[in-house]
């Protein structure tokens, strides 16, 4: 994890927050490109070697093809095409061909690599090009759009961006230093006292979730090992969301929030409100609403939100088991929105909302072992759990 | 002590909000501040020793 490095701070943040505080408005931007170059080429050969940090040329490519984009254009088409293209050759190549089975052996990347944070700068390339085609971002400068990209604090693991609400900020005189360090480095402290002490120190008990020690547990234990999962999981990404928005905060940028108290919502549908929001946020608005959103016949709908939910879950990892995760979820809130059909206002009395509380509570549960385990290893618990 | 107050002095504490709640304004704000970085802090050189590298997106 980059942020639990000293280099992220030595080198990077405090550096460039500096830089970015005393540089003028007009400097600000190519400060972030600097900056964000030199963090890419530093963690990129760390992650994957000479090839990882060469992968800075799909920034410069992108900015440059940027330039192109106006409402209604090819090129937008082309842009989103190619962000697609991007994540389907890096991330799951050897996936999909592996479908072939014999015939797969000559297609087999065998030096296959993640370039640093593809998963999350991908999805900004393909927001900035559906929003250019829409007429719903103006295209800004060249400076502008290549801050946005390699603005390094969120380019790893987001919050996912937008680029009409991070580019204006980036023209408007900076607010009160003291207050945003304050507020900043509070937030990275919160995130790293999530990550050591209570993600980290969760995985003694994570460890097990594994096949042998499955078969040899006391299957009482196992919804215990599970259970400090969702807790481990939800620990690391918040934690590593705060310290992504606590270090914006110090160049005195505001970022979206991730999460929103996930795990006390009530339903399903508030959970994904309010859990890894900036990806949520990007899945209605680039995947679900051009599918037709809630305008269509219910069936439709339902459909919809299975494909979108499949797909958030193959975007988390290139396996079946993720795919199962994700269908788990579409399933859930496919579940939840026939529910309401029947029962269009939700009870406020104080059993109810605790007895709904805990259903979607083991619910999400339940699904994280799609999300941590293959598939074999996920039947194996459940079986030894329900079966002995 | 409501239950809407205490996730007001949480997310205030946390660093997650910029509004301070009445009893975080003034001296012992200040004070709650101070105790909390140092909680925090505390946390941070108590575990950080761990190898357990866990990362959410295979990215």
């Amino acid at each position: 994890m980059i942020f639990t490095t000293l280099p992220y701070y030595l080198l990077f943040l405090l550096p460039a927050a500096v830089l970015f505080r005393l540089g003028s408005p007009r400097l600000r931007p190519w400060i972030l490109v600097f900056t964000g170059s030199v963090f890419f080429l530093y963690f990129g050969y760390q992650l994957a070697g000479p090839l990882g940090a060469a992968c800075l040329l799909i920034f410069l490519w992108e900015a440059a093809l940027s330039r192109l984009y106006r409402p209604g254009s090819l090129w937008c088409l082309f842009g989103m095409a190619q962000s697609v293209g991007l994540l389907g050759v890096f991330k799951y190549w050897n996936f999909f061909t592996g479908f072939l089975g014999p015939y797969a052996a000559p297609l087999h990347w065998s030096a296959a690599f993640l370039p640093l944070g593809i998963s999350f700068f991908t999805f900004e390339f393909f927001h900035f090009a559906s929003d250019r085609r829409a007429g719903l971002a103006e295209s800004g400068t060249l400076a502008e759009y290549f801050a946005f990209i390699l603005f390094f604090p969120t380019l790893v693991a987001g919050p996912i961006k937008r680029f009409q609400e991070f580019v204006p900020q980036l023209r408007l005189p900076l607010s009160d230093w003291n207050f945003d360090w304050e507020r900043g480095w509070t937030r990275i402290l919160t995130g790293l006292a999530k990550k050591f002490a209570v993600a980290d120190l969760l995985t003694s008990f994570t460890i097990h979730l594994n096949a042998p020690d499955i078969l040899a547990a006391d299957r009482r234990v196992l919804p215990l090992w599970l259970l400090a999962y969702g807790v481990k999981i939800y620990a690391d990404f918040s934690g590593y969301s705060d310290i992504a928005i606590g270090s914006s905060r110090l160049f005195g940028l505001r970022v979206q929030e991730n999460f929103n108290w996930p795990y006390l919502r009530p339903n399903i549908r508030l959970f994904w409100r309010t859990w890894h929001m900036s990806l949520t946020r990007w899945l209605r608005d680039y995947l679900y609403i051009p599918l037709g959103g809630s305008r269509v016949s219910p069936a439709r709908i339902y459909a919809n939100i299975l494909l979108v939910m499949l797909l958030c879950g193959l975007w988390h990892g290139a396996g079946i088991h993720f795919v199962v995760w994700g269908l788990w979820h579409g399933l859930l809130l496919v579940g939840h929105r026939l529910w309401r059909k029947l029962r269009p206002q939700p009870s406020t009395h104080p059993v109810a909302v605790f007895l709904s509380w805990l259903l979607t509570f083991t619910l999400v549960n339940a699904g994280w072992a799609f999300f941590c385990m293959d598939l074999r290893t996920a039947t194996l618990f459940y079986r030894r759990l329900f079966l002995g | 002590m409501t239950f809407t107050h205490l996730h007001q002095i949480v997310t205030f504490l946390s660093g997650a909000s910029d509004t301070a709640p009445a009893p975080l304004r003034g001296s012992l704000g200040l004070a709650l501040r101070g105790f909390a970085w140092a909680f925090l802090l505390l946390l941070i050189y108590a575990f950080s020793g761990q190898t357990n590298n866990f990362i959410y997106v295979n990215f």
